[in-house]
């Protein structure tokens, strides 16, 4: 069978909750399985990629260095939503990683050429 | 058609076992297969024996695993976040010596691979979160 | 490809998903189910809503025992009411779901 195009999307910010983690367990599982995996971080989500996060080695995890070593598991296909980093005053320089940034038709196309769709 | 469940709402959090439920008996009476039910973040929750409402209340795990047992479903509950959120076999208990464990004997547990094996044979994949 | 689109959450939570995106294409549903159907209950703004699927070709559909169950009667032809028989047979009139 041929790679399918399986998209994840995290719309949910880091450390109350573990959306982040289990997003990223699910997408780490489907580049494995030799897919076509996209990553893309909207709305309260693009504070997953933010610099500068961690609270001194005590308490929660700082999981999200992760995000900075997705091609190394097979994903390179990471997305921001244009209008998401904007109203939050965030722009590329504020993030750990290259991302490609998505207009919403760009997301629209994204959302509908993919396969399987994977909300988080 | 074959579908395949994943059900990320908690127990108490969301209606989505609820939900998810109503939605495989529809899907079953209307001629369809459901390989597998997948409990993924909060829905890890739905697999607890220890759940106990009220007797007059709706037993989601009660009615997962009854439906699940007349349909010989499978239910599957994510590992790692069953681990994280104390859902667990005996046999995990036993390994971390946490004593007996909290699955419902009609769940089964396995990793995140079994998500994508089932959502990639099946023809649709139905999230309720 | 067509898509389904499922909201689970209350409007006043996902209606970003709207504003911001316009996310469904032609020939897309929409379906409104658990607190999704507090929706029916946002007259303001899901008006303009509902006039920009219709613009687009985009169904709206509720969910009707989750409308029942929170007492809500909707007051818009737009949106269709769903039976769950029928919420199955939208999953396969469509390529694939997106749950919100």
């Amino acid at each position: 069978m041929s790679a399918r195009k399986l998209l994840y999307i995290v719309s949910r910010a880091p450390y109350s909750n573990a959306v982040g983690q289990e997003a990223l367990d699910a997408a780490l599982i489907g580049a494995s399985f030799e897919q076509d995996v996209s990553l893309l971080f909207l709305h309260d989500g693009v504070f997953q990629l933010v610099i500068n996060q961690g609270s001194d080695g005590s308490g929660l995890k700082e999981f999200t260095k992760a995000y900075r070593a997705l091609e190394d598991f097979g994903i390179d296909k990471v997305f921001c939503h244009d209008l998401s980093l904007a109203a939050r005053g965030l722009t590329n320089n504020d993030l750990m990683r290259d991302v490609t940034t998505l207009t919403g038709e760009q997301l629209k196309s994204l959302v509908a050429s993919s396969a399987r769709v994977f909300t988080f | 058609m074959r579908f395949n469940l994943l059900i990320t709402g908690g127990l108490y959090n969301s209606q989505a076992g609820y939900s998810a439920l109503a939605f495989a008996k529809a899907t079953i009476a209307a001629g369809h297969q459901i390989s597998q039910v997948f409990f993924y973040q909060d829905g890890v929750t739905l697999g607890s024996r220890l759940s106990m409402p009220l007797d007059d209340e709706f037993e989601p795990v009660a009615a997962w695993a009854e439906f699940a047992a007349q349909n010989t479903l499978a239910l599957v509950i994510c590992v790692s976040a069953g681990e994280r959120r104390g859902i667990m076999s005996d046999a995990q208990a036993a390994e971390f010596a946490k004593g007996l464990g909290s699955l419902h004997a009609n769940f089964s547990v396995a990793g995140l691979g079994a998500l994508h094996n089932a959502s990639l044979e099946s023809d649709r994949t139905v999230t309720f979160k | 490809m067509s898509t389904l689109f499922t909201i689970h959450s209350s409007w006043y939570d996902t209606t970003w998903l709207f504003e911001q995106l316009g996310f469904a294409s032609e020939g897309d549903s929409i379906v409104l189910l658990q607190d999704g159907v507090l929706a029916l209950r946002s007259p303001i703004t899901l008006g303009s809503f509902l006039a920009k699927c219709s613009a687009h070709n985009i169904d709206v559909f509720a969910l009707a025992d989750d409308l029942n169950l929170r007492g809500i009667t909707s007051q818009y032809e737009e949106v269709g009411l769903l039976s769950i028989a029928g919420f199955v047979d939208l999953v396969v009139r469509h390529d694939k779901q997106v749950a919100w």
